[in-house]
């Protein structure tokens, strides 16, 4: 098991039920990026109490579903699965805030304190990726030791 | 506050048919549903400083078109409707195509009316739908529709 690649991450408000869509199809998008969790989680933060959610992959592999258009932006994994099913196998949680702390201290500096709308965010997703900002399997390990510590 | 608009963020476009394009990108704060038509073009000014990502993005360029949605896809299916934030593909087809470039945005002048807000389920979003329904009764009921305030240049 290889603590990097073990999680999905997912950026989201509390008992948020997902939108219609992802109630039709059925659908939720997790990331292997905890960086671009975050930024959903940021974006999160006007809606209620943001978090983001760590889930092993192994517990939904079965569950991986379709590609979409800006998969390879978000390092996307979309799950067939609605959003509070998801979220039953959520295994830890922590607050936004602490999720940018910790991304602050592997020198991701440029997380902002909030976004504000889907068109912002949709333009810090691309912007950061553009730039090269995702976490390296070392980064990634530091920040789920990091965010372990810290309690949900 | 809150400023809910209508939008589709576009990351690209091509011609599929004579008068018909499918647009790739990501839907704004308000779902998108078949048959939705966009009146307006836009860019957002390009933000300067980190902290102005927390702040509601000003539209510089805003031109007309007069587009409506006739299919929408994601995820490799057919859907009736595109929810808040999600990437998809909307097949399009109207006036003014020649209009839409790649980081610009399809929308409206409206900011939420009614028609949008029913579209927003409380049982998704009590928070949200709650702050947005008060926003709109009251300017609705003293105002009528909205008008945008950013400069508007056709």
């Amino acid at each position: 098991m290889d603590p990097a690649t073990d999680y999905l991450y997912r950026g989201t408000t509390v008992g948020w039920i997902g939108t219609r869509s992802n109630q039709f199809l059925p659908m939720t998008c997790t990331s292997t990026d905890p960086l671009v969790a975050t930024y959903f989680a940021l974006e999160c933060l006007f809606h209620g109490h943001s978090v983001v959610q760590f889930i092993e992959r192994s517990s939904v592999e079965q569950f991986i579903g379709e590609s979409n258009p800006f998969d390879a932006i978000e390092s996307a994994v979309n799950l067939k699965r609605k959003p509070l099913e998801i979220s039953e196998h959520v295994i830890h949680l922590i607050n936004v805030d602490e999720a940018r702390k910790i991304l602050l201290g592997l020198g991701f500096e440029q997380v902002p304190y909030q976004i504000y709308g889907k068109s912002v965010l949709n333009d810090e997703l691309k912007l950061s990726f553009n730039q090269g900002y995702r976490l390296t399997a070392s980064q990634k390990r530091e920040f789920n030791r990091l965010a372990f510590e810290v309690r949900s | 506050m809150r400023r809910l608009f209508y939008e589709f963020m576009v990351d690209a476009i091509e011609e599929i048919e004579p008068n018909q394009w499918r647009v790739v990108g990501r839907c704004g704060d308000i779902p998108i549903r078949i048959g939705d038509r966009f009146d307006r073009v836009f860019c957002y000014k390009p933000r300067q400083y980190p902290e102005e990502s927390g702040c509601p993005p000003v539209r510089e360029i805003t031109k007309k078109i007069g587009m409506s949605v006739l299919r929408i896809h994601a995820y490799q299916r057919s859907l009736p409707e595109l929810g808040q934030g999600m990437t998809g593909l909307l097949v399009i087809e109207g006036e003014g195509a020649d209009l839409i470039q790649p980081d610009w945005i399809l929308g409206s002048v409206d900011e939420v009316t009614p028609r949008f807000l029913e579209r927003l389920n409380p049982a998704e979003n009590p928070a949200l739908a709650q702050e947005i329904h008060s926003v709109s009764l009251g300017s609705i009921a003293e105002s009528g529709p909205f008008t945008p305030v950013e400069q508007v240049g056709e």
